[in-house]
């Protein structure tokens, strides 16, 4: 097996930060990958300009993932780029590699990870952290998992070449998202009576029935999720415009 | 992250003196973006930009619970709003990029168009920030809340927004009875704890 050199895995890791830079309706990522592979091209097919050309243009086509879990289609198609493998395979395996990457990716990030690392600072701030340590909290925990699965995705598409898909379904990181599920539901809650107190403490309630009534539009929340989530951003601007009025002026 | 309405309204309002009651913006703004989930072409509010408006608007009003709703719904108009420019320039961006697949195609063509698309984005994100600022500005020192009158409603109003808004989070993102479960118990502990503390 061809070896990653350390110099072109810290180019396509720092490169991979930005794959989203382009993102667009037509190719999704499909850019923002062939950016990210490019000095591995620059490196198999520089050669013949042709080929290098062809190969670019054969990775700026359409292409979606999750960002982070993008970076197991750059290290195998690093991989196979490097071993010379037919443009008809590669752009195959590209195919397969978009609805695991984007289903696993969305569920473990978007869905699990951020949200947790978002309500435990939040938590952390709402007992008595200061502001400054909530925020470098979320900062912190969230990017060390983000850059953790970054350079974990990188070298596993790199050992696993054209056997990723079948490595990442045998793969672990397929069930921390059930695992982070129970985590983060138990934060939410521990978050709630705090949070709702904090809230609404300038106004001198007392802090039982505020707890209470939390607890009942929760439960709302759990039991008609888009309609409550629609209705607290709704809530707050009509209640912005009702503070305007009483404050006798028109914003 | 440092975009996340949990970074930047409290940076904002760092900035402007006011960091605790921009936590409480960044806060609330990050529960209500929290079930917007980035999934493949689907639009959600850019909440960055409506979170450093929405904690810089603080400093043109009186303290209290009446201005973190005022401030959190400037951020929602402007992260309403963000969210359509993002789609616009998804929208201008493929047309940009369009070219690469069209022709032969030069590595220095895919770092320019690239990296030329990542400048909009910036000057999207600036622009719109800058607006919601001039915007503030102007309208900010017109509001004359009196804190006494405004904070029973205000108070509800938040109240009303994080429950409902945590609910629907954690039911967005995780299902199952075990995260009932979860959810509860963690909320009964912690209200208990709570009381029992204060």
């Amino acid at each position: 097996m061809a070896e990653l050199d350390r110099s072109t895995g810290v180019r396509l890791l720092v490169r991979s930060l930005a794959i989203q830079g382009s993102w667009n309706y037509a190719t999704m990522l499909g850019v923002g990958i062939a950016f990210t592979l490019l000095p591995v091209l620059r490196r198999a097919r520089g050669d013949d300009p042709a080929d290098l050309a062809a190969a670019i243009r054969r990775h700026t086509g359409f292409f979606n993932a999750h960002p982070y879990l993008a970076s197991v289609a750059v290290g195998a198609l690093a991989r196979l780029e490097v071993e010379g493998a037919p443009p008809e395979t590669i752009d195959r395996f590209k195919r397969a590699l978009i609805s695991p990457l984007g289903a696993l990716g969305d569920r473990l990030v978007w869905a699990r990870w951020r949200p947790f690392c978002a309500l435990s600072a939040s938590l952390a701030f709402v007992v008595g952290a200061p502001w400054w340590v909530a925020c470098l909290l979320f900062l912190g925990m969230y990017n060390v998992g983000h850059l953790a699965l970054r350079i974990w995705g990188l070298r596993f598409g790199w050992r696993n070449g054209r056997d990723v898909g079948r490595a990442l379904l045998a793969s672990p990181l397929r069930r921390v998202p059930d695992r982070l599920t129970i985590p983060l539901a138990a934060v939410g809650g521990l978050l709630l009576p705090p949070l709702v107190v904090g809230a609404a403490g300038g106004a001198g309630t007392p802090d039982v029935p505020v707890i209470f009534v939390a607890f009942g539009l929760a439960a709302i929340g759990f039991w008609k999720p888009l309609t409550a989530g629609r209705l607290a951003a709704l809530g707050i601007v009509i209640g912005s415009l009702a503070l305007a009025v009483l404050g006798e002026t028109l914003w | 992250m440092i975009s996340r309405p949990l970074v930047a309204a409290p940076v904002s309002g760092w900035i402007i003196g006011e960091p605790v009651a921009g936590m409480w913006v960044g806060i609330l703004l990050e529960l209500l973006t929290i079930r917007q989930l980035p999934i493949g072409g689907s639009r959600y509010w850019d909440a960055g930009p409506g979170a450093v408006v929405g904690a810089a608007a603080l400093q043109a009003l009186p303290p209290g619970p009446g201005a973190l709703v005022l401030a959190a719904a400037l951020g929602v108009a402007f992260g309403w709003a963000g969210g359509w420019t993002v789609a616009l320039m998804r929208r201008v961006n493929a047309r940009w990029v369009q070219p690469l697949s069209a022709g032969p195609v030069t590595p220095r063509e895919v770092v320019v168009r690239h990296t030329s698309a990542m400048a909009l984005d910036f000057g999207r994100a600036a622009a719109l920030t800058a607006a919601g600022l001039i915007a503030g500005r102007l309208s900010g020192p017109r509001i004359d809340l009196v804190p006494s009158e405004v904070a029973p409603l205000a108070a509800s109003v938040l109240l009303g927004a994080t429950a409902l808004a945590l609910g629907s989070d954690i039911r967005t993102v995780a299902t199952g009875r075990k995260v009932w479960a979860a959810f509860g118990l963690g909320a009964l502990g912690s209200g208990i704890l709570w009381l029992w503390l204060s």
